[in-house]
């Protein structure tokens, strides 16, 4: 993990090119993934969402003294007094739940929005273009300071973050080195919003599909021959939540430091498992030959089982695994030996 | 004292289905159209890149 947020050059008396620095061109976020160097500037975010930096831009204002509150009020709650979120219509309520959760992510607290988040908001209700690049990179860098000085351990913009990589050629570069796959990068994709989201902030009832409710008359036909109009079935017929249905929103549970390595470790641990029934079957293979009684076998056999017990030493006195590699494929052949002779 | 890389919580966005919600009665396309940001949430329909993100 490493942030270098360089915002504001603010060692006095020096310029950037002193302290050793990159001359200062914008505002930009510096960082370096496995010796490849990131720069996020608004520019980036602009590439990676496809639209040009324009617009509107208002952010970091005072929440108690502000001359949009009126203005903000009006078009979310339709009134001049500040609302609660039950005031909000129901389009409203949704696009406040996508801009929590994808434009300026909030960790919690979804249905008290800062004044930011109201005039956010409100122009995209009034339709007046706002600079959503620019808000997307003020509150990244915001997440950033967080990070640092009260030390919040919430990453907002996977996605976004993902999809600059992915623009930059970094994908591509450790892709080639095949350093990395999907399962070591720990792939994911979020939760869709669709209708499902919608009944489950109670914005909606639930109701059974038309085609459901047209099988039940026909099947009430068949089995009992009574005609039903389809307003005599109820919305929904089955009253509990499905099993699956359940979608309780959790915070993920932290990540240990042992869980995490234990992530990149695989490769390993599966190096140790493939090595360790080769000197496993060693000693087990002469037992399984007792149920021979012929003495001139037995001769042969103890005859073998000096090889072999020599083998097993030498195995298990071997340090490294390739050794031991070596050492099971000469032991195959003696195994293929001893079924010779008895044969 | 810093974070330590297994520590971060990584916020993942959500993709949104507009379709979905504008056939149940919230058509937030015009919206987001007037926005320009129809492409944004193309772009939502993505992978994510946790240990990346945790790296950067």
């Amino acid at each position: 993990m490493e942030e270098k947020i360089l915002i504001d050059p603010s060692l006095q008396g020096k310029t950037r090119e002193e302290m050793g620095l990159e001359p200062f061109r914008q505002e930009e976020i510096r960082s370096s993934i496995m010796g490849l160097s990131v720069v996020i500037s608004v520019d980036t975010i602009v590439g990676a969402i496809r639209r040009a930096s324009e617009g509107r831009f208002v952010y970091g204002l005072n929440s108690k003294k502000s001359s949009w509150i009126p203005v903000v009020n009006r078009t979310l709650y339709h009134s001049i007094n500040k609302g609660k979120y039950k005031d909000l219509d129901m389009k409203t309520k949704v696009l406040l739940k996508i801009q929590n959760e994808n434009l300026l992510p909030k960790g919690s607290g979804g249905d008290k929005p800062s004044l930011d988040h109201q005039v956010f908001l409100h122009l995209f209700l009034t339709k007046e273009k706002a600079n959503v690049p620019k808000f997307i990179f003020r509150h990244m860098v915001k997440n950033l300071r967080d990070s640092q000085t009260i030390h919040k351990n919430f990453v907002p913009y996977g996605r976004l973050l993902s999809e600059i990589f992915y623009q930059g050629g970094i994908l591509n570069s450790l892709k080639e080195v095949n350093y990395f796959t999907d399962a070591q990068l720990c792939t994911v994709t979020g939760r869709i919003i669709n209708g499902a989201t919608l009944v489950a902030m109670k914005l909606i009832k639930k109701q059974d599909p038309l085609e459901v409710r047209v099988m039940f008359m026909k099947e009430y036909f068949e089995t009992t021959g009574k005609v039903i109009k389809i307003s005599d079935i109820p919305d929904e017929m089955y009253g509990g939540a499905l099993p699956v249905a359940k979608n309780k929103k959790s915070l993920r549970r932290k990540m240990t430091e042992a869980e995490y390595l234990e992530d990149t470790s695989e490769p390993v641990a599966k190096v140790a498992k493939t090595s360790a029934p080769t000197t496993i079957t060693i000693p087990s293979q002469p037992e399984a030959l007792e149920d021979e009684d012929s003495e001139a076998l037995i001769r042969k056999r103890r005859r073998v089982e000096q090889v072999d017990s020599e083998q097993v030493i030498n195995v298990e006195s071997g340090t490294s695994s390739l050794s031991s590699d070596s050492d099971s494929s000469d032991f195959d052949e003696t195994s293929q030996n001893i079924i010779d002779h008895i044969n | 004292m810093s974070l330590e890389e297994w520590e971060l919580n990584v916020q993942v966005e959500n993709p949104v289905d507009l379709l979905s919600l504008a056939h149940h009665g919230c058509d937030l396309r015009s919206i987001y159209q007037a926005q320009d940001l129809m492409e944004y949430f193309n772009m939502l329909n993505g992978p994510t890149y946790l240990t990346l993100i945790r790296h950067f």
